[in-house]
């Protein structure tokens, strides 16, 4: 029985040493330039002048380097955070940072067409007849093409596929379909 | 007196052979473990010698910053440090983009941002979407294709030409609108392409 837990503790103590001894060799960027959420949320209420709010169960060290705090756009500020799994939910006085995984659960706008510009990291829903190609077919082609945190349906009845997504995604699946439709012509 | 020490020794000769055997266990743990450290370091010191030195990725993305004018983002799951062919860093944009692919890495040119990410994450990007490959691009920059695939059938496509896109790319076919989509680096696009322009004029 010793024997037995002995092997284990042996076994045990090799994986342990076999996986810090790989992560020391190639450190991440997360080991070696992050910096706290909390500092990163009051520089965006200072730079954008809105309350921010942290989803509580999110991550509390972020990589931003390359991002100016004092000066960023919000378009910077949301690249900067997308790389992290972050994004920012935006309502009338209050910025929400929230995971990815949880985007979209959240209230995003509802686009049908390309006439407003977001932000290209910022979340959306999008609603698109799919015309001459059978929406229920797109879905299995494009899903792959969206984040696993994303959304991606297809309504039969109406011939449209749904995509919740960050707005550069979405805009490059309208792009494809409109592509796929113009081959049919 | 005589008495406790003789309890005593009799005592340490019954615990001994109970403690001897783990005892034994625990240093031969140890001297595996270490051996197995020693090993790991010597390992990762020779590849370092064989692949040339590591470059700090936030040094790299500073160079890329001032060349495109515009923030460079760095996912948090990179590696801290690439490794490089050379002591000093790429001068140019496509040596970049191609020490990063080397390195498992794209570099993506965003509206507002650069971004440096991992390759399996490239199909995820908002990336271009060409129609042909006339545009002048960087064989390292990916993109997306939608073309038509004629005559072939979409199976034939699929299995013929998968193997020109790299794994972690996306192909896919749609049967009624016989067109083909495929993401991968633009290098990879014209491969792709030409080898299916050959096989619909067959």
């Amino acid at each position: 029985m010793r024997f037995i837990i002995g092997i284990f503790a042996v076994i045990a103590l090799l994986t342990a040493q076999t996986e810090s001894a790989l992560a020391s060799k190639y450190p991440l960027v997360i080991d070696t330039d992050s910096i706290s959420l909390a500092s990163v949320s009051d520089a965006a209420e200072k730079r954008f002048g809105k309350t921010v709010l942290i989803e509580p169960d999110g991550i509390s060290q972020v990589v931003v380097h390359g991002i100016d705090l004092e000066s960023m756009t919000m378009g910077e500020f949301q690249a900067a955070l997308s790389r992290n799994k972050l994004t920012v939910i935006k309502s009338e006085h209050t910025l929400l940072i929230a995971r990815f995984a949880s985007a979209r659960q959240t209230s995003l706008p509802v686009i049908r067409d390309f006439d407003t510009h977001y932000d290209e990291w910022q979340w959306v829903t999008l609603v698109m007849e799919t015309g001459k190609i059978s929406a229920a077919q797109l879905v299995p082609l494009l899903r792959p093409l969206v984040q696993k945190e994303g959304h991606f349906s297809g309504s039969k009845t109406a011939n449209s596929i749904i995509v919740t997504a960050p707005f550069g995604v979405v805009r490059r699946l309208y792009q494809i379909v409109e592509a796929l439709n113009s081959n049919i012509d | 007196m005589p008495v406790f020490t003789q309890l005593t020794s009799e005592t340490n000769a019954m615990m001994l052979p109970g403690l001897k055997k783990p005892l034994l266990l625990l240093l031969t743990i140890f001297a595996i473990v270490f051996s197995q450290g020693y090993s790991q370091q010597h390992a990762a010191a020779a590849e370092e010698n064989k692949t040339g030195p590591r470059t700090p990725l936030v040094e790299l993305s500073k160079r890329i910053s001032l060349l495109l004018n515009k923030p460079v983002a760095v996912n948090r799951d990179a590696p801290a440090s690439i490794t490089a062919v050379r002591d000093t860093l790429p001068e140019s944009l496509p040596l970049i983009r191609q020490l990063l692919q080397d390195n498992g890495l794209i570099l993506f040119e965003g509206e507002d941002a650069a971004l440096i990410v991992r390759q399996e994450q490239a199909r995820h990007l908002p990336l271009p979407v060409i129609l042909d490959t006339h545009s002048s691009r960087s064989e390292f920059e990916w993109v997306t294709l939608v073309t038509t695939i004629g005559d072939l059938s979409p199976d034939q496509v699929v299995s013929s030409l998968r193997q020109t896109i790299p794994s972690y790319g996306h192909l896919s076919v749609h049967s009624s609108a016989r067109a083909v989509m495929v993401t991968a680096p633009f290098g990879s696009i014209e491969i792709f392409l030409k080898q299916l322009k050959r096989a619909r004029d067959r």
